[in-house]
């Protein structure tokens, strides 16, 4: 049975740093939502003041780079029947505020939130293949019911285990609206932040650069789907996989250096350079790149590598 | 199509003197791929409205509008509709002319044949709507704008001031009828349509029926039968109405 709600029933929780060039959106697509909350940490682009004048009550705080953490710290700002955290990169549809109001309202008492689906925007056009669609996200839900996982982007769960999030189907439904990045520089920069801020265990036991190696593969395999998205699937693949190898090297540092890098060089580079070293003579890339694709090598064991790929990714995926 | 669509408008709005007075705006119906700004390009002030629920015809229609709700006209178009360069301009001509309130535009499919040049209704007891003319070729149709009952709301201007009236297209209607009804509602009121019948657009109509559209364009013939039937003037009998 459907209760009698209203936009005072709802709060909108952001997270805000420096992001004055993509707040408009958010700003006004949530105009309808009574109580707004920025937690904002310490912005120096005019991102507060921009906030401030359009009605968000803003609490100013430290900079932290653990966001799921910090969405944990501040939940209880929410002072009203439901919560909805949106990102400052995020907004909505111009048919939000209905769909939200349906669905709190026929929500029965056992529905503790709603996994909501994402459109992903990079470089201005939406990505479909590779698990960027639909991409839910359990945003919108009761107030203090829900608790976010440390680290980047780990789903949340609910405190009470016998209740249920409910799972929106796409595509005719209520969205978030996600423009990851614009541009590739701030795709690439925002993913050294998130490896560079990121937990690892400084324990030299915990470190092996072949897990990094292997989920750099698994990455590129998850993302790469050229038939759905062209070459924005290669680019997105090809910075995920190097993430990989970054948090590696990140990792590695965390341990205070242990362990041989060395033992660890990719095929593909080692091949390369052993090549060089028996023709004596400076690399040559391009000449490396036909003779190895060429080799009896590389074509019997094409079969091996696609059966190793899979094998990894499907086990990643367990 | 839809910036090959855009394109033609703003031209269109440009041989009527009018690209710097309008706003545009577009509805993305629940599209798979929304439609982002920077992947528009216009010349008059331009809006996305973007809707994550796939709306009815009728209800996304006046969420549209209401983004407008204070423009004198409102021009509402099929993104699968190029307006000829002249077509606005006649359009104004003809509703100043007939001292109409809505202003449709004859149109055709790629081949030159009548997609529509207005609306007229079957004498049977359901008042079945259908375009006049409907697949003739358009060089063989004079070229006589005239009142009509009804046009279709792929192109249609109408004073914005009738159309809140009226509290815009009546979103009981599933698809398809509901421009019809509008336009027999303003009727009702005293209002008149005409259909200007200049020049040709094209229409590439049809492009998006599927089984689902058709159910609910089932649906929404009942609704308009029950309303209508037997209460228009009728012309003709002939095939039903298709958008």
């Amino acid at each position: 049975m459907s209760k009698t709600v209203s936009s005072g029933d709802l709060t909108l929780l952001v997270f805000t740093k420096d992001n004055i060039e993509r707040i408009n959106p958010l700003i006004e697509t949530t105009s309808w939502i009574n109580t707004r909350i920025a937690v904002d940490m310490q912005s120096k682009d005019g991102t507060r003041e921009r906030l401030s004048s359009n009605r968000f009550d803003v609490h100013d705080i430290e900079p932290e780079t653990f966001f799921d953490e910090l969405r944990n710290r501040y939940l209880y700002l929410a002072k009203t029947p439901w919560t909805l955290i949106l990102d400052s990169d995020e907004f909505l549809a111009d048919d939000a505020q209905e769909q939200i109001m349906r669905l709190i309202s026929s929500a029965d008492d056992r529905v503790t939130g709603f996994s909501i689906p994402r459109h992903n925007y990079f470089l201005n056009k939406k990505l479909m293949g590779s698990g960027w669609y639909p991409d839910h996200q359990v945003r919108l839900f009761r107030s203090h019911q829900i608790v976010y996982s440390t680290g980047h982007h780990k789903s949340p769960t609910a405190k009470n285990k016998a209740s249920k999030i409910e799972i929106l189907e796409a595509p005719s439904c209520l969205h978030i609206h996600h423009n990851n990045y614009p541009t590739l520089e701030e795709f690439i920069s925002r993913q050294l932040s998130y490896a560079l801020s990121d937990e690892y265990s400084s324990q030299p036991s915990s470190f092996d650069f072949d897990d990094y190696l292997l989920k750099g593969i698994e990455q590129f395999n998850l993302r790469y789907e050229g038939k759905v998205d062209g070459d924005i699937s290669y680019v997105t693949a090809l910075v995920m996989y190097w993430d990989q190898i970054m948090r590696g090297l990140i990792h590695w540092e965390r341990t205070g250096y242990q362990g041989h890098l060395s033992e660890h060089i990719p095929n593909q580079v080692f091949v390369a350079r052993e090549f060089a070293i028996a023709n004596r003579e400076k690399l040559d890339l391009e000449r490396v790149h036909r003779s190895y694709r060429n080799s009896m090598s590389w074509r019997l064991t094409a079969p091996l590598r696609f059966l190793y790929s899979l094998l990894v990714t499907s086990r990643r995926a367990r | 199509m839809t910036q090959t669509s855009i394109t033609a408008l703003e031209r269109a709005l440009e041989v009527a003197g009018l690209i710097d007075d309008c706003k545009l705006v577009l509805v993305d119906n629940s599209s798979g791929e929304p439609f982002m700004l920077d992947n528009i390009s216009t010349r008059a002030p331009f809006q996305i409205v973007r809707l994550d629920k796939n709306h009815s015809f009728s209800a996304a229609s006046n969420i549209g509008a209401r983004k407008v709700a204070n423009s004198a006209l409102l021009l509402f178009l099929n993104n699968d509709v190029f307006l000829h360069p002249k077509a606005i301009s006649a359009m104004l001509e003809d509703k100043k002319l007939f001292d109409a309130s809505i202003c449709g535009a004859r149109l055709v499919y790629p081949n030159g044949l009548v997609q529509h040049a207005g609306v007229e209704f079957d004498s049977g007891s359901e008042s079945a709507p259908r375009h006049i003319h409907h697949f003739q070729p358009s060089n063989k149709i004079p070229r006589v704008t005239a009142y009509n009952q009804s046009i279709t709301g792929a192109v249609m201007l109408v004073d914005s001031n009738i159309f809140w009236d009226l509290e815009g297209f009546d979103e009981i209607f599933p698809f398809a009828y509901e421009d019809t009804d509008f336009c027999l509602r303003a009727a009702a009121r005293g209002s008149t349509t005409i259909c200007s019948q200049v020049v040709d657009s094209i229409h590439l109509s049809g492009q998006s029926r599927n089984e689902t559209t058709k159910m609910f364009e089932k649906q929404s013939k009942e609704i308009f039968r029950a309303r209508w039937g037997g209460r228009v003037t009728s012309t003709n009998s002939g095939e039903n109405l298709e958008q």
